[in-house]
């Protein structure tokens, strides 16, 4: 047990500093993108911790990153501080989805709910695209990048590199506290709540409770997300919350994998590769997406991760049947 | 002999349908009460108004002195009311193991007890140990690595079982403790609660068809027909009850 969390440790360690070496030696477009796959991984963790970590589907999840977006977008324009702004992001986002939370999820669940915050979203669309002092349907430009005061030492995030770094810091730390949140009592629980709900009421769970808790942290998550992000792209529209990337966030993580944390994250760089490499031809993206996303659903239900994971229990298997264990004992390690 | 569960003029009616028509009875403290009836009478429907699964139309259901009938089922669980499905129900994604620690804690919290840091993810030592013994008390010890859906029907129902007792309930109401199980099994099932009851000295309710297991485990009984009780009283006066010979155990009296 302790040399796979040792291994954990050490894959997390590298991924960090393959990642944070980007700026170093790719051109600033890769920068760019790889920036991007930050936010929108951040933001795809956030949804599917409420999707495959707690069983709640939401098609609205972009409205709490275009509040984010526009908070801080709208904040760096008029000069406040930056971090400040990101602290509001989260607070934002945290009383929006709580509102949301509050009436929505004690009535509804599965569908319903999953409709109901697709409208949700869309009347934030709307009202976004219809208020002039924050751009309108053409979204708010030349957002600037931030420069950080701490008393009497200041970082300077105007040179896309360091911003990008801040980048990396950021979410980063956020993807391990929802990681470790998974993994914790909380996300036990949680996972009993997804897997049945009306049981873990009866091994004395206040279900609406951890429900509503969970929303709450996946919102905050996703305005930081779009708060990141107003500063990267120097642009909010309010295609920031349309349903479009909301459904984006789904196909991340069905095509990366549900059932596994870092499913997301992989599902994001995955489009954003297949976005790059068809780009120059107009609508073999689609093409492309769309077949993917056929294969998925028809061949693989657990997406990338869900896939290899298969592969390597059979091979286990195929090995253990070779040693003469019982397939069913090999089938999970004990209570991780 | 106090009273744990008292129940008065309960009713419960879907639309215009009433399926409880008024239950009254009191639940022993220590006891274990057998319901019985013919399907479709309402027993199904009375373990879920008084669990709380279902909200009752009407009367008054008080544990230990405390109305509850407007509580919500994981209220009355921590309350002490622990209760088992007819289809077990657990958590099917995590091990047997993992199944009992998540009761244990939820116990625990409920306690106010301390769960260990709070930033350690790993259960404690002390309550990985408790949940083995926990498993072993069940006979699934050896399966405790096992993903809860690869395990047998039964073996589903023992780790239910386990999990409904890692909460230490005061009133263990068990829906068909036996259901769906080989002979074999059912023996071992009886002995198995009859060993924890003596052990633990939780009350104990429960519906059953087998008229062996409800011999094997109950003190008392109580019969339900078209949601109205028509008999109630030690086992043997149950099953000599006219009314209850005709509308229920005619056909089985012979094996009971």
């Amino acid at each position: 047990m302790a040399a796979a969390r040792l291994s954990v440790a050490i894959w997390t360690l590298a991924g960090l500093v393959v990642l944070a070496s980007v700026p170093l030696w790719a051109n600033p477009g890769w920068t760019y993108v790889a920036g991007l796959i930050l936010v929108e991984g951040l933001f795809c963790l956030s949804w599917n911790l409420l999707f495959g970590f707690s069983g709640i589907a939401t098609f609205g999840h972009a409205a709490f990153f275009a509040l984010g977006a526009y908070l801080v977008g709208w904040g760096l324009k008029g000069g406040a501080p930056f971090l400040l702004l990101l602290g509001g992001a989260a607070l934002l986002g945290a009383v929006a989805s709580a509102l949301v939370g509050f009436v929505a999820l004690r009535r509804m669940s599965g569908l319903h709910l999953a409709v109901l915050t697709l409208a949700l979203s869309e009347v934030l669309f709307i009202v976004t695209g219809n208020i002039h002092a924050l751009g309108g349907v053409d979204g708010m430009g030349s957002i600037p990048r931030p420069v950080i005061h701490f008393g009497l030492v200041e970082v300077s995030l105007r040179d896309s590199r360091a911003y990008f770094w801040f980048l990396l810091l950021i979410c980063a730390a956020l993807a391990l506290a929802m990681w470790w949140l998974v993994h914790s009592r909380f996300g036990r629980v949680l996972r009993c709540i997804k897997q049945d709900a009306e049981r873990a009421a009866f091994i004395g769970v206040n279900v609406a409770r951890y429900r509503l808790a969970a929303f709450v942290v996946a919102g905050a998550i996703a305005a930081v997300a779009g708060g990141l992000s107003a500063p990267w792209t120097q642009i909010v529209t309010p295609a920031a919350g349309h349903w479009v990337h909301s459904i984006q966030a789904v196909l991340n993580s069905l095509l990366g994998g549900v059932g596994f944390f870092w499913g997301p994250l992989l599902g994001t760089a995955i489009f954003a590769g297949i976005d790059l490499l068809t780009r120059t031809f107009a609508g073999l993206s689609e093409i492309v997406v769309g077949g993917i996303l056929l294969m998925i659903v028809l061949a693989f239900p657990g997406g990338v991760l869900g896939f290899l994971a298969a592969q390597r229990s059979r091979r286990q298997q195929r090995n253990a049947a070779r040693a003469g264990v019982p397939a069913s004992m090999v089938a999970k390690e004990p209570a991780e | 002999m106090s009273v744990i569960l008292e129940v008065r003029d309960l009713r419960k009616s879907y639309g215009a349908m009433p399926i409880l028509k008024g239950i009254d009875f009191d639940l022993v403290r220590g006891g274990a009460l057998a319901l019985i009836g013919p399907n479709g009478a309402g027993k199904t429907t009375l373990f879920k108004v008084l669990t709380g699964e279902t909200p009752a139309t009407s009367g008054s259901v008080s544990y230990a002195g405390e109305e509850i009938v407007k509580l919500s089922a994981f209220r009355r669980v921590r309350k002490g009311i622990g209760r088992t499905f007819q289809v077990a129900r657990v958590f099917l994604e995590m091990s047997a193991l993992e199944n009992v620690i998540v009761a244990i804690e939820r116990r625990m919290r409920m306690a106010g007890q301390p769960l260990g840091r709070w930033y350690d993810f790993r259960p404690s030592p002390q309550i990985r140990r408790e949940a083995m013994v926990r498993l072993a008390e069940v006979g699934l010890d050896r399966q405790c690595a096992m993903e809860a859906r690869f395990l047998s029907h039964g073996d589903k129902k023992r780790l239910e079982l386990a999990i409904s007792l890692a909460l230490e309930p005061e009133v263990l109401m068990l829906d068909e403790p036996t259901a769906g199980m080989s002979p074999s099994d059912r023996q071992d099932t009886v002995k198995l609660l009859k060993r924890l009851k003596a052990e633990r000295g939780f009350t104990m309710m429960m519906t059953e068809h087998d008229m062996d297991v409800v011999f094997g485990l109950a003190d008392s009984a109580m019969v339900l027909n078209y949601g109205e009780i028509i008999a109630r009283g030690s086992l043997e006066a149950v099953r000599d009850d006219p009314m209850v010979r005709e509308v229920y155990l005619g056909h089985e009296a012979h094996d009971a």
